[in-house]
């Protein structure tokens, strides 16, 4: 018998969707199917674009990439793939991979050998920190970096060149996330996982389009929704988005003035009987955000704070916000997920306190169904960055560089003077480019990251970053960054080296090596250790001989933290689909609610009869904000009167440094473009496809009109990925006073045809 | 010529309804509805980025779909005929 190759590929395909949905074939494919992997060999890997940490497998055949298929025994995706990670593969072959060094000649990128590129590295840096100190050079990572080339990273600077002014793109996400969980619950990442999904009766969705930005949590609502028919979802968001689909409340917030709307609620949950006064007695207290005050102080703050009141100030309807306190006062369980509506946001680690406290107020966290979850936007901002200790601010293993014990802790492990990390935190990531821009920080070495691109306010900080001696480990040339690098080292991507990522949910998992780097590529950690030796620093990095050997060393950092992750060894991941810490030690499970009886760390003897103990924080109990009403840093006004928002879009992903090189998603939407509200548009005269020029107090920019019903009347969209069109030319580069994070979600603009 | 699959995900009480409608457009197939809501797309198509244009199209004009996970792509071209006993 014989087959078209098109009749077997229609068999395969009708396989594989049947197998990823869990039916027996529907015709005799298993043959075909067989046939189609001959010779292929699957490797365990996790997802490289957003944080949700889907497990895939990458199919490799005489060396090459072949395909990605979802990883059916991860539990976190079951299989299923969104339309990014289905072309995972493809990047790695893409045209534009990096081969070989690059070194900047009489104002050209050239190719350069490794030796050459790597001695002017280490000798210009050795000369900066040599003329001008220390504070003169700086490390920007990723939260796209596995976490031992993080911890590298940091190590380096910190440890031995001897500067704190180690942050990464982290910073311009989650930041604000962090700081919500380190001041409301005294330790940073959520309580629980994604477990509590498949529990919950009530998602409040607040500044995320879930089904565009985290495609796989979204089907997991949708299948919670489908199993449990009372389960209720919640959106806030100044958008209509395609999350709508499975909406049973949106309110269109205006943006920036959505903290009334969040105090409403709290309001609302205590004066309607639904605040859980045991669990407040037992694990809560109040603060204004400089005193300790009483629930009573708290209650009176909220006084002002009617469902009216927060109305206008959120131009929403008033009986909206009395439907949500009713629906999450009522439902048994519930789930709050944000990400960057809540996160970019000068007010960013208020409103996260604010999301916590409707928690807190109503008990519902550490227990299945309930937390108050953020959705992280990279795969290993978590693991790598918040986790390794590579935001100016901290340490690794959730230390802080301000506390004196562990500066010790840590130097006592890298074996070098307890002094040698200053004990001053160093440039955020705004500041660090704001130095570069002034003169002060004199050389630049960035790792996985685009910040030519991704800076808000870019026109202030390209000249900076081109002034600076600005190094760049890229896997993919140009980016905008590395386009005005002096050297750029040609790295291997995903699927050439092996390494740990932590997604949102806490969990590690491993991914194997299984391809060869591309040309002359190397793996970012060893660029760093041959970096470090030939500053002559090579007793603290000359051992670390693979990255089995860096995750080692860091598990060290781990033991006795909060998140321990001294059971997650290279052996155990290599064979699980991650795991969650804490994990202490290598016959322990992980840990799905921290802070409860299920947290190895739980103190019984503090506790006592309390289900929750935050022994993160001093007498072990949160902290219920009462913060100030703040709105955004640019309120519309007279000249610019239109708020403008940016985000992503389904198909592409950040910088478009990886989305970018696959045709098949880069044509899907090819140009820039603005949504605008078509009430908006017919009064402004302005036709779906019209080219308009979208301006702010910072820069202009021309593109086409997109005329849909999705943005809220005053307000416009605009995705921000692509490289001809630098959206980020028009976001403001005001920070949130604690994380440091930049209002990228709300600007005031002005629109016009172009 | 490329042959995808997907799976498209809808509300379970439409999703034999949004089958057959998903039937009438050109070069797709559809093989059932799966588990209550799961209804396996096949399609062929000039161009690969047609996988990625057919999801969004979907997606935005069926109301009750909600999702669309694509599962397989390959190109017709790459091979030729294959052939077992």
């Amino acid at each position: 018998m014989s087959i078209s190759r098109r009749d077997f590929l229609k068999a395969s395909a009708l396989t594989t969707a049947a197998t990823i949905i869990g039916v027996e074939s529907l015709v005799d494919n298993k043959i075909f199917a067989a046939a189609l992997q001959e010779g292929i060999v699957w490797h365990k890997s996790v997802c490289r674009f957003c944080g949700v940490g889907c497990g895939v497998m990458l199919g490799v055949k005489d060396g090459k990439p072949l395909g990605i298929k979802g990883d059916k025994e991860n539990t976190i995706n079951a299989g299923l793939l969104c339309v990014k990670g289905f072309y995972l593969h493809k990047v790695i072959t893409a045209k534009n991979r990096l081969l070989y060094p690059l070194i900047r000649k009489n104002g050209k990128l050239e190719r350069a050998s490794w030796d050459e590129a790597l001695n002017l590295v280490a000798g210009k840096f050795k000369e900066i920190l040599e003329k001008n100190g220390p504070d003169a050079l700086a490390y920007y990572g990723s939260g796209q970096a596995e976490t031992e080339e993080s911890y590298l990273a940091g190590k380096l600077f910190r440890g031995f060149i001897g500067t704190n002014n180690v942050d990464g793109n982290p910073r311009l996400c989650m930041a604000s996330a962090a700081g919500g969980y380190i001041s409301t619950f005294g330790a940073d990442e959520p309580i629980g996982t994604y477990d509590d999904i498949d529990y919950c009766d009530l998602f409040l969705l607040v500044g995320t389009n879930t089904a565009e930005a985290h495609p796989v949590i979204f089907d997991r609502l949708v299948n919670r929704k489908k199993k449990s028919p009372n389960c209720k979802i919640i959106i806030i968001d100044p958008r209509k988005t395609p999350t709508n689909k499975i909406a049973d409340l949106h309110i269109m917030v205006k943006p920036g003035y959505d903290l009334a709307v969040l105090h409403a609620i709290a309001r609302l949950l205590i004066k309607d009987g639904y605040a859980d006064e045991q669990f407040i007695k037992d694990s809560v207290v109040f603060s204004n955000g400089k005193d300790p005050i009483s629930y009573d102080d708290y209650k009176k703050f909220l006084e002002k704070y009617t469902p009216e009141y927060a109305a206008e100030q959120a131009e929403v309807q008033a009986e909206d916000i009395i439907k949500i306190a009713k629906m999450f006062g009522e439902s048994p369980t519930a789930m709050s997920m944000w990400t960057m509506g809540v996160n970019q946001r000068t007010a960013g680690v208020f409103l996260n306190n604010l999301i916590h406290n409707i928690h807190l107020l109503t008990g519902k966290l550490g227990k299945p169904g309930c937390d108050s979850f953020s959705l992280t936007g990279q795969p290993n901002a978590c693991g790598g960055v918040r986790e390794g200790g590579t935001l100016t601010q901290l340490l690794p293993g959730h230390r802080s560089v301000g506390n004196e014990q562990h500066r010790k802790e840590v130097a006592a492990i890298w074996k070098i003077a307890p002094d040698k990390i200053q004990p001053k935190v160093g440039k955020h990531a705004v500041a660090m480019f704001e130095a570069a821009a002034k003169g002060e920080i004199k050389g630049l070495y960035v790792l996985c990251t685009n910040p030519a691109q991704s800076l808000p306010n870019l026109n202030k900080y390209i000249q900076g970053m081109k002034d600076a001696f600005l190094v760049v480990n890229e896997s993919f040339f140009p980016t905008e960054t590395a386009k005005i690098a002096d050297v750029v080292f040609p790295v291997a991507f995903w699927g050439e080296k092996e390494g740990v990522y932590g997604c949102t949910e806490r969990r590690s998992q491993y991914m194997a090596k299984a391809l060869e780097p591309a040309g002359e590529a190397k793996w970012d950690g060893e660029v760093i250790i041959e970096i470090a030796k030939r500053m002559g620093y090579a007793e603290g990095f000359q051992y670390l001989k693979t990255p089995e050997d860096v995750w080692n060393e860091y598990l060290k950092f781990t033991a006795g933290k909060d998140m321990d992750l001294s059971g997650a060894t290279y052996d155990r991941l290599k064979k699980l689909r991650g795991l969650r810490w804490p994990v202490p030690n290598t016959n322990h499970p992980g840990t799905w609610h921290r802070f409860t009886k299920e947290d190895p760390f739980f103190p019984k003897d503090k506790a006592g009869d309390k289900r929750m103990y935050f022994y993160a924080k001093p007498e072990g109990k949160a902290v219920i904000f009462a913060r100030p009403n703040k709105g955004p840093e640019e309120p519309t006004s007279t000249e610019y009167p239109i708020a403008l928002t940016t985000g992503r879009i389904l198909e592409q992903w950040h910088t478009m440094t990886m989305t970018g090189q696959i045709p098949e998603l880069l044509r899907a939407n090819p140009n820039p473009y603005v949504e605008i509200n078509p009430k908006d548009a017919q009064s402004w005269n302005i036709q779906n496809k019209d080219k308009v020029k979208v301006s702010t107090k910072r820069g202009s920019l021309v593109m086409n009109a997109k005329v849909i019903d999705r943005p809220r009347r005053g307000t416009v969209f605009i995705p921000w990925h692509w490289p001809e069109s630098l959206t980020n030319i028009l976001t403001n580069d005001a920070v949130d006073a604690v994380s440091k994070e930049p209002e990228y979600k709300v600007a005031a603009c002005k629109i016009e045809k172009a | 010529m490329i042959i995808a699959s997907m799976i498209v995900k809808t509300e379970k009480e439409k999703a034999e309804d949004i089958a057959l409608q998903l039937k009438r457009i050109p070069n797709l197939s559809t093989h059932g509805v799966y588990k209550e809501d799961n209804i396996i797309v096949v399609m062929e198509a000039e161009k690969e980025e047609e996988l990625v244009n057919m999801s969004r199209y979907i997606m935005n004009e069926f109301d009750w779909v909600l999702g669309i996970y694509p599962t397989f792509v390959a190109s017709e071209n790459e091979l030729d005929e294959i052939k077992h006993n």
